[in-house]
């Protein structure tokens, strides 16, 4: 299996000029590589650097060093050195991604945020439509919210339409920051067979999950951070 | 189970392979000895959406007037690239540069009234724009209108009103009607939602994601809302006294700045 993404001596810190200047160390060092059909489960206490990870996997945090290389158009792109065009490219193509809490715009329905991503590849509407209301009817969210927007919503809700929106348009690699962390025990196993079923697809899955259960279930691997931490 | 590229649906937006719709290289524009903006380069692909951000004073607006077409800058070069024929924006004849303006880009204000004729029926207001590209059938144009109100929300029987006698948030409607009917390739925003109620805003913005993602147009927004910018634009430019200090995708520009002034101005926004 080749290797869908590849992290070399990755390392990440934080200047904060207005507090004088202050560097705040993330990790350094870091190297990995996850292959399709892998499930790579990141480890390590609350502040060791996961959703920072997962964050400059994505693109959203700027590596300070290192290379990023993911399999997009079946060649390698160092997400480190490319631009933000690339990006956005491999973002629409190539990755997933679950961040902790959902951020979209006030008053836009849940049905049209899950659709979203279907439509900004130029899926029509028709396919988006049915593609949006599947999942959601899989994974339990009231047909009576699909037509509202998810500010009013709980937290395992929101999640959910997360989730929703994420796994609505398949790629070959998924990071998932928490994803079950507020659902109950049939959503969470909805959840995990969703990610399983990417995964056996040929997916290349990197995820954060608190819930040892869970984390059982969906790992085929693990990382623990602490030792880049040190070397930070 | 497929495999995963059983899973793939054809990525029709991708435009890997496509020449920017903007180029701006190294464009200056000076009032006397005070700097409106300095040095400013970035390139602009067609479905792409860019935001500017800073304070005011920051130069923003000054450079958006000279990428529109509206002011020359001091030095540098504006190129835009419609067809596969580029050309220099300032390098053409004033005629020449303002029917491009009325056809191949448009341009919202942020006072609605600057891009509204407030004497004008809100049909005429966008029927005018289609008669400038040379459109003659009146049939054709009222239904165009028609049906431009809908897409922008505004009751179909307002057609023979006059925008006066709309509320701000369906004057900034009426605009967005009015600039986008022509179709055109390119759009300058400024501060497309200052004006409006918090609600209404809400409203616009979604409207403008959904015209701009269906229309495949591309994008130049100036705001000082950082929460604008990080619903609306793909990347980001953030600019403090005439000069761009941080640039780069919208989302790490606003989770991980590196520039003082940026992470100062991320720091000082109120959570929302």
């Amino acid at each position: 299996m080749p290797a869908m993404i590849k992290v070399h001596a990755l390392q990440k810190h934080f200047v904060m000029h207005n507090q004088g200047g202050i560097r705040l160390p993330v990790f350094s060092d870091v190297d990995f590589e996850v292959e399709a059909k892998e499930a790579l489960i990141l480890h390590g206490e609350s502040g060791v650097g996961k959703t920072s990870l997962l964050r400059i996997l994505y693109g959203n945090y700027k590596p300070s060093g290192g290379k990023i290389l993911v399999m997009h158009n079946d060649r390698y792109i160092d997400l480190a050195t490319t631009t933000p065009r690339t990006i956005l490219a491999v973002r629409r193509k190539t990755i997933r991604y679950v961040s902790q809490f959902l951020r979209v715009i006030p008053r836009v329905t849940t049905l049209d945020i899950v659709k979203d991503p279907l439509l900004a590849r130029g899926v029509d509407d028709a396919t988006a439509t049915h593609k949006a209301k599947d999942l959601l009817f899989r994974l339990n969210l009231a047909e009576r919210l699909w037509n509202l927007a998810p500010a009013t919503f709980s937290g395992g809700e929101q999640q959910r339409v997360n989730i929703a929106r994420c796994f609505v348009d398949p790629a070959p690699i998924f990071l998932l920051d928490e994803p079950t962390a507020s659902l109950d025990a049939k959503n969470r196993d909805v959840v995990v067979d969703l990610i399983s079923e990417a995964r056996e697809a040929g997916a290349a899955i990197i995820g954060i999950f608190h819930d040892e259960d869970v984390r059982d279930r969906v790992a085929t691997r693990r990382l623990d951070l602490t030792q880049f931490k040190k070397a930070a | 189970m497929n495999a995963i590229e059983d899973l793939y649906i054809e990525d029709l937006h991708a435009r890997d392979d496509s020449a920017p719709i903007l180029t701006a290289s190294d464009v200056t524009r000076l009032y006397g000895e005070r700097v409106g903006c300095r040095e400013v380069n970035f390139s602009l692909w067609p479905g792409e959406v860019l935001g500017i951000v800073g304070e005011s004073g920051s130069g923003k607006s000054t450079l958006l007037r000279c990428l529109a077409g509206q002011d020359r800058p001091t030095s540098g070069v504006i190129t835009l690239n419609f067809d596969g024929a580029p050309l220099n924006l300032f390098d053409i004849p004033e005629p020449r540069r303002r029917q491009l303006m009325r056809t191949k880009w448009g341009i919202v204000h942020q006072n609605p009234r600057d891009g509204l004729r407030m004497d004008v029926s809100a049909g005429g207001n966008i029927g005018e724009r289609l008669m400038d590209r040379g459109d003659r059938h009146y049939g054709k144009i009222r239904t165009a209108a028609l049906d431009w109100l809908s897409r922008v929300e505004i009751e179909t029987n307002r057609v023979d009103d006059y925008p006066r006698h709309f509320s701000g948030g369906m004057q900034q409607r009426l605009q967005l009607a009015r600039v986008l009917v022509p179709e055109p390739k390119l759009v300058f925003m400024d501060e497309p939602t200052g004006g409006l109620d918090v609600s209404v805003q809400a409203r616009l913005l979604d409207l403008l994601r959904v015209l701009v993602r269906d229309l495949g147009i591309a994008a130049i927004i100036v705001t000082h809302d950082l929460a604008v910018a990080r619903l609306l634009t793909d990347r980001l430019m953030v600019m403090k006294d005439g000069m761009v200090v941080e640039h780069g995708l919208t989302d790490q520009v606003l989770d991980d700045p590196h520039h003082a002034y940026t992470q100062l101005l991320t720091s000082a926004v109120l959570a929302a």
